[in-house]
C-alpha cells in the first residue's frame, strides 16, 4: 500500500492543511503524488508544500468492498488551486449535496482498512460557499 | 509497407470454462482459423500470442499441442489490448515483408483466478486511496453527466442495446435480453455504475491468420478482408487539471492517426466494435470515432443510430458487456466480429444496407486503468475492409 501519511506536511494545521508535492524548478512542473525525476527534463525533483484548497472535478461513491476498504466511501478527483489534480476521499455530511465543481479543502483523517488497521490519511471536506 | 489480408479467423465461445485447460481454449480458436483460411499449419512463419494473466510461455504451451514448434513465438502483454497488440505485431511483420504468413491470438482464462473487479497494483497511489476499475469509469461517467446532461438511463441504454445484440450471437457469454429496469435496479457498484453495466469475468480465445495480399492472391483468394490501418498509442500523463476524462484524448488521437493512415474518415466507416467495458466507454468511442460531436453521444444512442438496424451499428457482437471480456481475447474477438460481418457470415445479426454487405469496420480497444496519473495505458484502433 502507498504510504498516504507521507503526503501530509507534518506540522500543517487542519485550518490550512498542506500536502507534499514534487516540483521541477527548471520546468516549473508539479507532480503529485511524489516522484523522483521530472518527466520532461529528467532532473531530480525537489519537495514543495502546496495548499489543499480546490474544486471537485468528478466523484463516485463506491458500493462494493475494494482491496483495502469496506464500502461505502466516496472518492473524487480534486483540482487543487495550486494546479494539481489528485484522487482522494471526500467526506460528505448528510445535509450536503456533492456536485462537480464544489469547493473543497483537505483535512487529516484516520481511515480504517478492512484488516482493522488505522492509517493516518487525508480527505476533502466541502467548503460552504457564501 | 505491403497490403495485408486476414484470410482466416476463429473464436471460442466466451464464458466461464474453469474445467477447460487454457491450451485447449487457444488451439480451438487456432484450428478454427486454420480451417477457415484453408492453409496448412506448416505455412505459419511466426506467432504472436496476447495474454494478460497467462503463465510464462503461454504461446508455446498452446502451439506445442498442435505441433507448431520451431518458429518465432512472441508473447504479448498490453492490458486489455494485448490481443490487439499481438495482431498488430503480426500485421507489421507481414506488412514489412519479413514474413508472408503470421498467426495472431488473444487468450485469457479469468474464471480460475479472479472474481469481482480485475486486480490492480496495490502499491499504486490511487488504488491505495480505494480506486477500483469500475470507479475509474464511474468518475468519467459522472463528469460527463454533469458536463453534457447525459443521464443514467442513457448510460444504461448502452447495456440494453449490447445485451440485445448478444442474444443474437451464439458465442456471447450472456445471451439474455436485459431491460432498462433490470439494469437500473441491479446492484450499485460505483455510482452511477451498476452491476449489469460491468463487463463480466470470463474465458475465451480468438485467432487470426494474416498473409500478404499477394500471398492471398496466390492462394486464389479474391477480395479478401484487408487491414487498412492498425495504430497503437499509449496514454498521456495527467498531473494538472484538464477537462477531458480518462482515456478520452487517447482515443481521439489514436482514431485520428488510424483514419489518416487508412486514408478514410468517419463517413467511410460502416460499423464498429468498441471497448464497452462500462457504458461510458462506448459513448466516448462514438465521439472519438467522430460519429458525433463531443457531448452528443447520448443522443446518438437514443436516436438508435448505433443499434443493429441503425446507420452506424456499434457492438453487433454484444460488446464486452454481453459477449464478455476475457481481457487479451477481446481485441481479436472484436476483429472476428468485423470479419464475419464483412463476409456476410454474422447470421441473425448481419448488417445489410439495401441488400448490400458492409465494407469497412473499425475496432477500438482500450487497455488499462489503475496507474495513477496515466490517462489510459494503451489504445488500439484497427480498420478492416473488403
Amino acid at each position: 500500500m502507498y504510504n498516504l501519511e507521507k503526503l501530509i506536511v507534518p506540522d500543517s494545521h487542519d485550518d490550512n492543511l498542506k500536502l507534499n508535492c514534487s516540483y521541477c524548478p527548471k520546468c516549473e512542473r508539479k507532480y503529485f503524488p511524489l516522484k523522483e525525476i521530472c518527466a520532461d527534463c529528467l532532473d531530480s525533483l525537489t519537495n514543495i508544500e502546496i495548499n489543499s484548497n480546490g474544486r471537485i472535478f468528478s466523484y463516485t461513491t463506491i458500493r462494493t468492498d475494494s482491496p483495502f476498504y469496506k464500502a461505502p466511501y466516496t472518492l473524487a478527483f480534486v483540482d487543487l488551486d495550486e494546479g494539481v489534480r489528485l484522487l482522494a476521499r471526500v467526506n460528505v455530511e448528510s445535509h450536503q449535496q456533492l456536485d462537480s465543481n464544489k469547493r473543497v479543502k483537505g483535512v487529516r483523517t484516520p481511515i480504517t482498512t478492512k484488516d482493522g488497521e488505522t492509517i493516518n490519511a487525508f480527505e476533502f471536506k466541502i467548503i460552504e460557499e457564501v | 509497407m505491403r497490403d495485408v489480408a486476414v484470410i482466416g479467423m476463429g473464436m471460442t465461445p466466451f464464458g466461464k470454462f474453469p474445467e477447460t485447460p487454457i491450451s485447449k481454449l487457444g488451439y480451438t480458436a487456432i484450428i478454427e482459423a486454420l480451417k477457415d483460411s484453408g492453409i496448412e499449419k506448416q505455412r505459419i512463419e511466426a506467432a504472436f500470442i496476447g495474454s494478460v494473466y497467462g503463465e510464462m510461455g503461454i504461446g508455446q504451451k498452446i502451439l506445442m499441442e498442435i505441433g507448431l514448434t520451431g518458429i518465432p513465438v512472441t508473447n504479448v502483454e498490453n492490458a486489455c489490448a494485448s490481443g490487439s497488440s499481438a495482431f498488430r505485431e503480426a500485421w507489421l511483420q507481414v506488412s514489412m515483408g519479413a514474413i508472408d504468413v503470421a498467426l495472431a491470438v488473444g487468450i485469457e482464462q479469468l474464471s480460475t483466478s479472479i472474481s469481482g473487479p480485475i486486480p490492480l497494483n496495490l502499491e499504486d497511489y490511487e488504488v491505495s486511496q480505494g480506486l477500483i476499475l469500475p470507479a475509474q469509469y464511474a468518475l468519467m461517467s459522472r463528469r460527463y453527466m454533469d458536463r453534457y446532461g447525459i443521464t443514467e438511463e442513457q448510460l444504461a441504454q448502452v447495456s440494453v442495446k449490447n445485451h440485445y445484440n448478444g442474444t443474437l450471437n451464439p458465442k456471447s457469454q450472456y445471451r439474455k435480453k436485459m431491460t432498462l429496469e433490470e439494469i437500473m435496479s441491479s446492484r450499485p457498484i460505483a455510482d452511477p455504475i451498476k452491476l449489469l453495466e460491468c463487463c463480466p469475468i470470463g474465458d475465451g480465445a480468438a485467432a487470426a491468420i494474416l498473409v500478404s495480399k499477394e500471398y492471398a492472391k496466390k492462394l486464389g483468394i479474391s477480395n479478401p478482408v484487408c487491414v487498412k490501418s492498425s495504430v497503437l498509442m499509449s496514454g498521456d500523463t495527467v498531473y494538472e487539471p484538464e477537462e477531458s476524462v480518462w482515456s478520452q484524448k487517447l482515443i481521439n488521437k489514436t482514431v485520428s492517426k488510424a483514419y489518416e493512415d487508412a486514408g478514410l474518415g468517419p463517413n467511410d466507416i460502416d460499423f464498429a466494435e468498441v471497448h464497452d467495458a462500462y457504458p461510458i466507454a462506448e459513448l466516448l468511442a462514438y465521439e472519438g470515432l467522430q460519429f458525433c460531436k463531443p457531448g452528443d453521444s447520448g443522443k446518438l444512442l437514443s436516436d438508435g443510430v448505433t443499434e443493429l438496424t441503425g446507420a452506424k451499428p456499434v457492438n453487433t457482437s454484444g460488446g464486452l458487456l454481453s459477449k464478455g471480456h476475457p481481457l487479451a481475447a477481446t481485441g481479436v474477438a472484436q476483429l472476428y466480429e468485423i470479419y464475419l460481418q464483412l463476409h456476410g457470415r454474422a447470421e441473425n445479426r448481419q448488417i445489410e444496407r439495401n441488400g448490400k454487405l458492409p465494407l469497412v469496420g473499425v475496432a477500438e480497444t482500450m487497455g488499462g486503468g489503475g496507474i495513477s496519473n496515466l490517462s489510459g495505458n494503451i489504445c488500439s484502433i484497427i480498420i478492416l475492409a473488403r
